[in-house]
């Protein structure tokens, strides 16, 4: 059943839409990622143009970081207070990467720039994930006792900071400016390549902040929340490239197939799911690569210009 | 649909003396005035019939019809790729502004047969006169032949050597193809009744291609108030998300 996705001006099989939203939610489920990573590219293979992608993948985060939000905010494992001033500076941030996303896209090099910033980022967050889930499996099947990671303690810069300020949840005394521009940076990159950053953000929080595990993945949700809100809000101003139909389908296919994941998570073997994510991960960027490098069939393109471009 | 069929005829018919110039009368009439496009929509065909009424001081023919049909304007830019450092990337462009995002060129017999080139020139019969006249800058004429390719290619630029159907000496129709891309607004359909190479009969009809719907609100919706639409939108994304996290409590 063919649906008309206004703002992409095009015609794509709704059923398709709900698909790529289903097997993405269920992936993001079992391993408690976003998605907005896997789908923007997917989109791009699809065919649709780049800043309606891009724009309309904002729209899906924020339904598909609601719902995981809003159980670990019933349990309390969300750190409101440090989660205001990541969102303070993302904001910033994302509205900075609104402004470039619109420079590139008047200047025609949007395709390239999404091309090489998701090849460097899937690149090297694939082959990370590789290393590690594939050590993990060589030392258990050598039945060695694991080493339990412990963490250094905190970095020194970031002690050394001013406006100092106390995250009761978080149990931290540190300042407020590296959690600011954690927030800046996230704003950007989610911003620019129409993804959550959850992936990013999860780690700079854990090993930068040393926020504990209990509240991380929630006030990093409450982040992506706000932060790909205002996002979309901004598209939406900006480039007008927000298309509701797409990035609802998005949203059905998403929500729906990330609870199917979240439970068939717990059921499933996770180390040799994770390689294998980390070698889907791994063809995207693939992929993108060739698609800068390999000569195209047609060396010309004819785009038509939008609302405020020129 | 038949009222407003007479009604066009009539008044075509109406407009028809004003062309004082011409030798010829023609009445020029659509099928389907409005286009609807829906969400499920494939593309359409849109019918014209003409009459050509020799008067007074009429060339006796025999007749060849020439239909031009003009969707509403748009901006274009063609890029070029090129390969620098081992990269793909943009490099030249040229910008089109004001272009017919539709231009169909339909005519009875191929053009070169039936009409000078000067008439081509002034009536604007050929695709690449459009490409040159649009372009901004000279520099960048080289590109007008990949613009005209990547229009045609695109169902945007369509020419229709046989397009037009003589039915009789002087009856003719017209099959307009409209795609499922087609920009909404008013398409100016113009024949041209030509006699021994010279233009001796010329009128317009119009229809309008509107896309229908849910689809036609949020487009209007998201070019006319981006701020309500935005909002909508994120609403629209929290209330799935809490749903999703009500329907299946985790």
């Amino acid at each position: 059943m063919p649906i008309y996705l206004p703002i992409a001006e095009l015609s794509v099989d709704v059923f398709f839409l709900l698909g790529i939203g289903a097997a993405i939610g269920f992936i993001s489920g079992i391993f408690g990622v976003g998605g907005g990573f896997l789908l923007t590219p997917m989109l791009l293979f699809t065919g649709v143009p780049a800043p309606v992608a891009v724009a309309s993948v904002t729209a899906q985060v924020v339904a598909s970081s609601t719902s995981g939000a809003l159980s670990y905010y019933r349990r309390g494992a969300v750190d409101e207070k440090m989660g205001a001033f990541l969102v303070l500076g993302g904001v910033f941030g994302s509205a900075l990467g609104v402004w470039i996303f619109g420079i590139l896209n008047a200047l025609g090099q949007l395709d390239l720039f999404l091309s090489l910033g998701y090849l460097l980022l899937l690149g090297s967050i694939g082959t990370l994930m590789f290393i590690e889930s594939l050590r993990t499996l060589l030392k258990r099947n050598q039945e060695k006792p694991a080493v339990r990671r412990r963490l250094p303690g905190q970095i020194p810069w970031v002690q050394r900071l001013p406006f100092r300020t106390r995250f009761r949840k978080s149990q931290l005394y540190i300042s407020v400016l590296p959690v600011m521009l954690i927030g800046f940076v996230i704003g950007i990159i989610g911003a620019l390549l129409g993804i959550g950053g959850g992936f990013v953000l999860v780690p700079a929080l854990v090993y930068i902040l040393r926020v504990p595990g209990k509240v991380v993945v929630g006030t990093s949700l409450l982040h992506l929340i706000a932060v790909m809100a205002v996002t979309c809000f901004l598209h939406a101003l900006q480039t007008q490239s927000v298309d509701t139909m797409l990035a609802f389908c998005l949203m059905v296919g998403s929500v729906a197939g990330a609870q199917f994941g979240a439970s068939a998570g717990q059921h499933l073997p996770g180390e040799q799911l994770r390689i294998l994510l980390a070698l889907l991960i791994l063809a995207i960027a693939i992929r993108f690569a060739l698609g800068i490098v390999i000569w195209p069939d047609d060396p010309f393109t004819l785009t038509k210009l939008g609302f405020g471009e020129s | 649909m038949r009222h407003l069929f007479v009604l066009l005829a009539m008044m075509v018919l109406f407009l028809a003396p004003a062309a004082a110039q011409d030798d010829v009368n023609v009445v020029f009439v659509n099928s389907d005035p409005v286009v609807a496009v829906h969400s499920n929509f494939r593309g359409q065909t849109v019918t014209l019939f003409g009459n050509i009424e020799p008067g007074q001081s009429a060339t006796d023919g025999p007749y060849s019809v020439v239909v031009l049909v003009q969707g509403p304007s748009s901006d274009w830019v063609v890029r070029e790729k090129e390969r620098q450092g081992g990269l793909v990337l943009n490099s030249a462009s040229a910008h089109y502004t004001q272009t017919p995002s539709y231009y169909a060129i339909l005519s009875s017999s191929p053009l070169a047969q039936i009409v000078s080139p000067e008439v081509v020139d002034k009536q604007r019969l050929s695709f690449a006169g459009l490409a040159a006249l649009t372009r901004q800058g000279d520099d960048t004429s080289n590109l007008d032949s990949e613009f005209v390719r990547l229009m045609r290619s695109a169902g945007n630029f369509i020419e229709g050597e046989r397009g037009v159907v003589m039915h009789s000496a002087t009856t003719f129709s017209a099959r307009v193809p409209v795609a499922s891309n087609a920009v909404n607004g008013l398409y100016l359909a113009r024949a041209l009744i030509i006699a021994d190479g010279k233009v001796v009969g010329e009128t317009t009809t119009r229809f309008t291609v509107r896309t229908q719907g849910f689809e036609r609100y949020v487009a209007n919706l998201a070019r006319s108030n981006p701020v309500l639409y935005g909002l909508a939108t994120i609403l629209l994304a929290l209330g799935t998300g809490w749903l999703g996290g009500v329907l299946f409590k985790r």
